[in-house]
Formats: structure tokens, C-alpha cells, sequence
């Protein structure tokens, strides 16, 4: 068992700010996170013994936005997917440096971000900051490559439309 | 490919997940319609401005530590979960009926021949075995 526990270790704490990355993103609180991180590392230990040393990164972070949907699930209004057949037109964003600092554009962007559909945020998480391929995205989410090339399509549409939107409130708030 | 189509598989494209044949089309179809490749253009400076990579939080150093904590506490429990399973108390129950079914039938006297039956069972086996000894043995 304290074999098995330190394999365990070894494979998975690595990947522990990976892990906290994507449930803070997902869930947006420190405490949740930290809550949610916890819960699925020791999901992960109890079902240890059916992982055949793969790709271990992946596995951990899948254990983590399962059990970060199934906390989401408890919450009440959550965050539903809003289906949306609409294809991608141009979003009126300004696009200046020297508008927004980098530090700006990276909290404003991460508002946007929590304010996306979970189904949104998850593909956007795995795509753009795990650098996942399509076709993982469509075997860990349970997707067609179409479906995956249409949500990814409709979740950053929906993350530019949401970046205007904090735009525009920052910029009423500072009465420009 | 309409401009329809192109929408659709823009993000695909920008990302270089379109198959071959797909990807071509889609390039030439940027060639050809302004429209859609001042959007390819603009995907692309928003995704150059806005990167959502950018975005990483590192773990709080007491978690590291709140999960080594608990997965001790999650070995020590899966360590004694064999406690926790109902037939060993059930056993254990049968047994102690047992003894005591047993106690209430057979009194004293009885008992006793029975452990002096039992004691004469396993004290004639050795006996025996020492006379299966062949001859040399004995003497040594």
C-alpha cells in the first residue's frame, strides 16, 4: 500500500498547480478549488490501481473536472450551456495595447471567462491552456470531432462577445 | 466551401486541426473572400491579444501537504476495511454460539472423555512414527 502510495505520488503530484489551475478556473473560488482539488486526488488514489501509467496528466485533470462538475452540479444556478446555432461574426473588440496593461487583459479575460457556460469553459480550459488536440478533446469529452470543432467554434465566439461586454462595464464605471 | 462552412471551421483552421485536404480548401477559400479573411485576420490578433494560456494559477503550498494528510488518513482506513465487513462480526457470532451450544450440551464427564479421546489420538501418531524409524536411527 505504501508502495502503491508512492507511485501515486509520483505520477500525480507533479501536475498538483495543473490540477488547481483548472478547478480554480472551472469553479473560480480559491477555497472551492482547494476543496475540489483534494476530493479528486483522493478519488484518484482510491481507483489508482486501474491506471496503466499513460498519460497521467490528462488522467488527473479529467478526475478534477468531473468531480469540479459534480460540485458545480450540488451548487445551485449553476452554469447551464446555452445551445447556440449561430456562426461566428466579427466582435467590435479593441484590440490596443495600450488600452489594456498585460495584467488588465489577464483579469479581464478571466472574468469572461467565469462568466461562460461550464461546457464552454472546459473545451477553451483544455484546449488553450493544456494545449490538448482535438481528438483528445473529443475522446476525455465524450464528443464527435464535429461536435468538438462547433463547441470550441461557439465558446470562443461567446468568450469575445463576454471580453466586450467587461470592456464596455469598465469603461461605463470609469465614465469614459 | 460557401462562407457559411468557413465560419464554422475557422477556429479548426487557425488552430491547424483541419485534415489536409480540408485545410487547403479552407486557404483558398481565404484567398479568394475578403470577408472571411479579414475575420481569419481579426481570430487571429484577438487570440494573439487575449490568450487564455496566459491564465495559470499555482497551487497554494498547503494543499500539497492537505493531500498527503489525506491520503494517509485514506490508507489507514483501507488498511483496516476488512473491519468494517459484516461476515467477520457474523463469524465471529457462530463461533461464540458455537462454544457455548456446545458448553450447554455436553457436560463436564463428557468433555473430558472427549479430550482424553483427543489426547490419545494425538499422542499415538508420534509414537507410531518413531517406530516406522529405521534401526541405525534408533540407536544414534
Amino acid at each position: 500500500m505504501e508502495e502503491k502510495q508512492s507511485t501515486f505520488e509520483e505520477f500525480c503530484l507533479p501536475h498538483l498547480d495543473a490540477a488547481y489551475n483548472l478547478a480554480r478556473l472551472l469553479v473560480n473560488r480559491d477555497q472551492d478549488a482547494q476543496e475540489i482539488v483534494q476530493e479528486a486526488y483522493l478519488r484518484a488514489l482510491k481507483i489508482f490501481k486501474r491506471f496503466h501509467g499513460e498519460d497521467a496528466r490528462a488522467w488527473i485533470l479529467l478526475i478534477v473536472r468531473n468531480t469540479a462538475l459534480s460540485w458545480l452540479k450540488k451548487q445551485p444556478g449553476n452554469a447551464k450551456i446555452v445551445p447556440s446555432d449561430k456562426v461566428i461574426h466579427s466582435v467590435p473588440l479593441e484590440v490596443s495595447a495600450s488600452e489594456a496593461s498585460y495584467g488588465e487583459r489577464e483579469r479581464q479575460l478571466h472574468e469572461a471567462l467565469t462568466r461562460l457556460p461550464i461546457e464552454y469553459r472546459e473545451i477553451l480550459i483544455f484546449r488553450d491552456v493544456e494545449g490538448w488536440s482535438y481528438k483528445q478533446l473529443a475522446s476525455a469529452l465524450n464528443l464527435a470531432s464535429g461536435a468538438v470543432i462547433s463547441r470550441l467554434s461557439r465558446a470562443r465566439q461567446r468568450l469575445w462577445e463576454e471580453v466586450t461586454r467587461v470592456q464596455d462595464r469598465k469603461k461605463s464605471q470609469n465614465g469614459v | 466551401m460557401e462562407c457559411e462552412e468557413i465560419h464554422r471551421l475557422l477556429n479548426a483552421y487557425l488552430d491547424g486541426e483541419l485534415d489536409q485536404e480540408r485545410q487547403l480548401e479552407v486557404e483558398r477559400h481565404l484567398i479568394l473572400c475578403a470577408s472571411c479573411e479579414s475575420l481569419a485576420r481579426e481570430h487571429q490578433e484577438l487570440r494573439a491579444f487575449f490568450k487564455i494560456g496566459a491564465i495559470r494559477y499555482k497551487a497554494p503550498l498547503q494543499l500539497k501537504a492537505k493531500i498527503l494528510a489525506a491520503a494517509q488518513r485514506e490508507e489507514a482506513k483501507q488498511r483496516f476495511a476488512f473491519l468494517r465487513q459484516s461476515w467477520i462480526y457474523a463469524t465471529a457470532v457462530i463461533t461464540l454460539g458455537l462454544f457455548l451450544a456446545l458448553n450447554i450440551l455436553f457436560p463436564d464427564t463428557q468433555k473430558e472423555f472427549f479430550a482424553r479421546r483427543l489426547c490419545a489420538t494425538h499422542t499415538r501418531f508420534p509414537r507410531m512414527t518413531w517406530c516406522k524409524l529405521p534401526h541405525r536411527s534408533r540407536r544414534s
